[in-house]
């Protein structure tokens, strides 16, 4: 997804929120610094808190409660995806809520924390999140460049999952050249050494190139390596064979384009395996960590 | 052509190469020449059953549909005028008429080529032999012989002996081909309702024959191969059922296959008592690629090939009462006489009767139009608004009163009109008037397939193609932009001065209208279709652009404007013209020197343009001052902007983005590719069209700046698809989207006739054949393209899922118009939200 101006208002009303977030935190830990005659609601416990944790207190209790019910938002947008039909709400509002809500989660979940890192298991929830969360915006930035990448350096782009069969035929029409320029070749006709050239090309370098997943032949490898290579097998050939070095270059560079594709479509949609289950990781643990927690609170009451 | 001879010894001395000769009824050796353009004007007089009529000695030739055959150049090809067109002009008066014709016809229909191998429509034919009154010695052919002067043509209908012996001879043959093949309907039903079900069996009935008297067992019996292959029953198309042994080889379904279609499918196969009819190379119908279309049905005169109930026609109920005309019903009423039987009978349901009350709207301008009305009883009120004016606006706009449309003419239509909302069905465009009802009524409401087969007819065509051509004139006018806001006298002068002079012609795809550096002796305005306008400049084609409906073309070349006036003033070019025009007394059209083209203009699809020519466009120059001044300014502003060049554009029109009014686009910087778009489409369609899910759109296809154009139905504003569907299933919805209904029987022709392969034919597997463990699971194809997610048109405004389902953003739908703007202003992803 694009960040671009229609992300403003979310923007401003996350940055709002987690404001009004912190200025609770200041004033539940400082209630005489706070200006105007504002005072601390008696609602949310006494002021300063009594607990030491801050994650135990009224307020630390709601952050970490907001906190964790968007951490099960977030999750519940690969539903919304499978359930396209369901009348609730667009996938646009839902990815952009998906987005800036679990950025609004930085500030909650530091609050809560009280800028503490706690003990091993916090600290490994922490460590969690954190993963979740680098992976996302790992994800978001590679999701707002990676598209114009595409576009700038794919000018034709196949249905993705038609590449290994695109592939194949590839490789079958140059193996058919193959078998055709042998043939001439073993003629001889007129010692012509054009059929040898290619030949050896198709066997040395056009097919291996075909063949393998992830060649890395560096003659063929880049568009301006390949602009040369078949220049000079264009040179090599007799004039009236230049239309097949002209029909092997073209099915070079559709393998190539197909390469490219395929790296960047990895790049684009990799990252999900580990932010899917890094996520699915930490609702297991942040509902561990709310369970101990709660006991812990109900066990040793103030 | 007659040879003229000087001799009698030159005619003997010729005679060694008879072979390639014949004689005529003078004895003298004619060959026989192809017509010529000048046979147009040559008039023939001959007597048909002792009535004088007066022909021209040749017709131009036309297509299946009617239409004039035109070669590159623009040119009619002639053909002889046959006996049976003599006594079509004779006896057909008005639509119907041609039951009255006293030659029946089998192997012959008026669509196409006669070919004269049933021989039922022969007639006594009598001429000048040395001086003398001379019969012809055979009964010769009347859809195939050519009209001569002075010949005597005697047909059964006459009570002479001439008229007995043709009496007898069609008679005798009727009884020969009916007493093997005349087979009853394949079904009961069909038989019921309509008896004799077949037109073999409905000649039976007109010669009074009697084909019992004819034992097959008098004559040699045949071998049993020829009586089992003759007696072939192919049933292996889901839709159509072949019957060998009701087959009289007339060849109608060969050229409704080859000629009428154009698929090569049909032919002939074996030969003697082995010959009958076949697919592909003799194979079963199911098994070849015969494309289901119907055609050969349509147009079969037995029980040989029949039909299916596969899926039938729903009514679609707006208002009033709704009630399916049955065939019976149709046929005999004179203006569907001349329609097959077994077309109405396979689509019962393309005519509906509707029972109208006063005041309620029949059409609304803009509206989608996919029928026509045949008004029986009534009196309906024709209303055109301005341009840009007409539509719906909403329940405020309404109420408040901002919608106020200007009106640009009203007319009042009755039965005698016949029919009325031909222009859009035809055309699939969207309606072009508001249709209301002023007084209680009927009107027969008819699909786009049914007025295609009236309008084959000749009679019914001449009728249809005049209140065609009165209503276009109008409507090109209204449509252009120049001959916009003119005042009410001058525009009413205008149109008065222009329905003689203007005419109206239909241009094949690719045609060239004219090439750069032409003369220009002609002005067109689109009336429908898009022209591509390439503008050469150093040998290369440096600007290209694209012209619709209402676009003047060739209006500089005709002011005689060229590519160094861009830059004189609209006065000073008007001061030229007008120190011309007002000269007394001279030839205007030599006066003003002819321009030449400044642009090749070509056809880019189906294209009907209005024509004015040079030397009735200079007297309008001079007669109407205001339209001059816009001309000129126009052509001014034209040449300006011809000289800036833009590859976009290029593209845009090469692509055809400029017809479509919903182009599915992705904004590829947006875009991930992660195929949500596809997966909620085929999601939101479900299973309930073809069993199976499937996807109105492939995400790839070309690209225009930053966005790729998916292969999704565009929704053409001149939609091909729609072009000739036999079962007229596919036509366009509410919001001017294409439809397909589930009536589609898969033949294929529009996802052939869609230029960008949007429309797919995918294996119907509600119609599939039962699953017997065979490697090749048959299923019926059906086409199936982007409806918006609204087939049934219940939606106040389309919400395509594949735009809905995009997380990104990057997935909407835009009119060419909206596109080309987005691309050229560069900010693709500044969306038109």
């Amino acid at each position: 997804m694009r960040i671009d101006r229609s992300h403003i208002p979310w923007a401003l009303a996350i940055s709002a929120v987690a404001t009004i977030a912190a200025l609770g935190y200041a004033a539940n830990l400082h209630p005489g610094q706070l200006p105007l005659g504002l005072k601390f609601p008696e609602f949310l416990g006494p002021v300063p808190p009594a607990r030491v944790t801050y994650g135990g207190t009224p307020l630390g209790l709601l952050f970490g409660s907001v906190a964790f019910g968007i951490f099960l938002f977030a999750a519940a947008l690969g539903i919304r995806k499978k359930k396209r039909l369901w009348p609730i709400g667009s996938v646009q509002t839902w990815l952009k809520a998906h987005l800036w809500l679990t950025i609004l989660t930085l500030p909650l979940v530091v609050l809560h924390s009280g800028f503490r890192l706690g003990g091993p298991h916090t600290m490994g929830l922490v460590g969690l999140y954190a993963l979740v969360m680098a992976s996302g915006i790992f994800g978001v930035i590679l999701q707002h460049f990676l598209p114009s990448l595409m576009r700038a350096n794919l000018p034709r782009e196949v249905v993705f999952e038609q590449i290994p069969y695109l592939q194949a035929h590839l490789l079958e029409s140059a193996q058919k050249m193959r078998a055709q320029v042998a043939e001439t070749a073993a003629l001889g006709v007129g010692g012509d050494t054009s059929p040898q050239v290619l030949c050896t090309f198709l066997d040395k370098e056009c097919l291996p190139y075909l063949a393998i997943k992830s060649s890395r032949n560096p003659n063929l490898k880049s568009s301006q390596a390949a602009a040369e290579t078949f220049k000079m097998l264009r040179v090599n050939v007799h004039p009236e064979w230049r239309p097949k070095v002209g029909e092997i270059q073209a099915w070079c560079e559709s393998r190539r384009l197909m390469d490219l594709q395929t790296k960047f479509q990895h790049w684009l949609h990799g990252w999900l395996l580990l932010h899917v289950p890094s996520s699915m990781a930490l609702i297991i643990v942040t509902v561990w960590h709310a369970w101990m927690g709660l006991r812990f609170l109900v066990s040793q009451p103030i | 052509m007659l040879i003229n001879t000087d001799s009698p010894t030159s005619l003997l001395r010729e005679d060694e190469d008879e072979g390639l000769f014949s004689r005529d009824i003078h004895g003298q050796l004619v060959r026989l020449d192809a017509p010529v353009e000048r046979d147009y004007s040559r008039n023939v007089t001959l007597q048909i059953d002792g009535q004088s009529v007066t022909v021209p000695m040749a017709e131009p030739s036309t297509d299946a549909n009617g239409n004039i055959i035109l070669d590159l150049e623009g040119r009619t090809t002639p053909r002889y005028t046959t006996i049976y067109d003599a006594a079509t002009k004779l006896y057909v008066r008005q639509p119907g008429d041609e039951a009255k014709i006293p030659i029946p016809v089998l192997c012959h229909q008026s669509h196409m080529k006669p070919v004269a191998v049933c021989r039922l429509c022969v007639v006594q034919i009598y001429g000048q032999k040395r001086g003398k009154r001379a019969a012809e010695r055979k009964l010769l052919p009347a859809c195939q012989h050519q009209v001569k002067e002075g010949m005597e043509v005697f047909t059964m209908q006459d009570p002479g002996p001439d008229g007995e012996r043709v009496r007898q001879s069609v008679k005798t043959l009727t009884e020969l081909l009916a007493v093997d093949q005349l087979k009853p309907a394949p079904r009961a039903d069909l038989e019921k309702e309509l008896a004799p079900f077949n037109e073999l069996g409905r000649l039976v009935e007109r010669c009074g024959a009697d084909p019992s008297r004819l034992k097959r067992e008098v004559f040699a019996p045949l071998q049993p191969e020829a009586v089992a292959r003759k007696q072939r029953l192919d049933n292996s198309s889901p839709v159509f059922v072949t019957d060998h042994s009701a087959c009289v080889l007339c060849d109608r379904c060969v050229r409704a296959c080859n000629e009428v279609k154009g698929n090569n499918i049909i032919g002939r196969a074996g030969k003697g008592a082995m010959a009958a009819i076949g697919f592909d190379l003799d194979q079963p119908m199911g098994e070849s690629d015969c494309v289901q279309c119907g055609e050969c049905m349509i147009s079969c005169p037995t029980s040989a090939i029949t039909f299916n109930p596969v899926a039938s026609v729903k009514p679609a109920v707006k208002q009033g009462t709704v009630e399916k005309i049955s065939a019976a019903e149709l046929l005999k009423d004179p203006l569907f006489a001349g329609i097959p039987p077994k077309f109405l009978l396979w689509q019962e349901g393309l005519v509906m009767r509707r029972k109208v009350k006063a005041g309620s709207m029949l059409m609304r301008q803009g509206e989608a139009g996919n029928t026509a009305f045949i008004m029986r009883s009534g009196r309906y009120l024709t209303t055109v608004y301005k341009p840009g004016q007409a539509g719906t606006k909403g329940f405020f706009k309404a109420w408040m009163g901002q919608e106020r449309k200007e009106i640009a003419f009203q007319v009042e239509v009755t039965p005698e009109d016949v029919i009325v909302g031909e222009m859009s069905c035809l055309s699939g465009s969207p309606r072009s008037a508001d249709l209301k009802v002023l007084e209680d009524g009927e009107v027969w409401e008819i699909r786009r397939n049914v007025l295609d087969r009236l309008m084959r007819l000749p009679s019914q065509r001449q009728k249809f193609e005049k209140t065609y051509r009165e209503r276009s004139l109008n409507l090109v006018l209204q449509s252009s932009s120049i001959f916009q806001g003119l005042p009410k006298e001058e525009y009413a002068k205008i149109i008065d001065y222009m329905r003689t002079r203007i005419t109206f012609l239909r241009i094949n795809p690719g045609q060239v209208l004219f090439e750069q550096g032409a003369p220009a002796d002609c002005l067109y305005i689109v009336r429908l279709g898009y022209t591509r306008i390439g503008i050469r400049r150093y040998e290369k084609e440096s600007r290209v652009i694209s012209r619709g409906p209402g676009g003047l073309i060739g209006e500089i070349g005709m002011l005689g404007l060229a590519a160094e006036d861009a830059f004189k003033t609209a006065d000073e070019v008007e001061r030229a013209l007008v120190a011309v025009l007002n000269q007394d007394g001279v030839d205007l059209a030599k006066a003003i020197p002819t321009g030449l083209r400044t642009a090749s203009c070509s056809a880019l699809g189906q294209l009907e343009v209005a024509r004015l020519s040079r030397e009735d466009f200079m007297p309008m120059l001079r007669e109407f001052p205001t339209l001059r001044r816009r001309l000129v300014e126009r052509s001014l502003g034209l040449l300006i902007g011809d000289r800036q060049t833009n590859p976009t554009i290029g593209k845009y029109v090469d692509q055809g983005l400029y017809e479509g009014s919903s182009i599915l686009a992705l904004d590829m910087d947006l875009c991930i590719r992660c195929d949500e778009c596809t997966k909620g489409c085929a999601e939101q369609h479900g299973t309930h069209s073809h069993g199976v899910p499937v996807t109105r759109l492939l995400r790839d296809g070309m690209r225009l700046g930053n966005f790729m154009v998916a292969t999704s139905c565009r929704s053409c504003v001149e939609a091909h698809c729609m072009v000739g569907c036999p079962v007229d299933s596919i036509h366009r919805g509410k919001h001017l989207q294409i439809v397909i209904e589930d009536h589609c029987i898969g033949c294929g022709l529009c996802a052939n006739n869609c230029p960008y392969g949007s429309i797919f034919m995918v294996p119907n597997e509600h119609n599939a054949a039962p699953k017997t463990g065979q490697p090749l699971h048959l299923a019926q194809p059906k086409a199936v393209a982007c409806d918006l997610c609204d087939a049934e048109g219940t939606k106040d405004e389309p919400e395509p899922r594949c735009v809905s389902s995009c997380p990104h953003d990057a997935a909407e739908r835009y009119s060419g118009d909206e596109l080309l703007r987005l691309v050229l202003a560069g900010n693709g992803s500044e969306k038109k939200k």
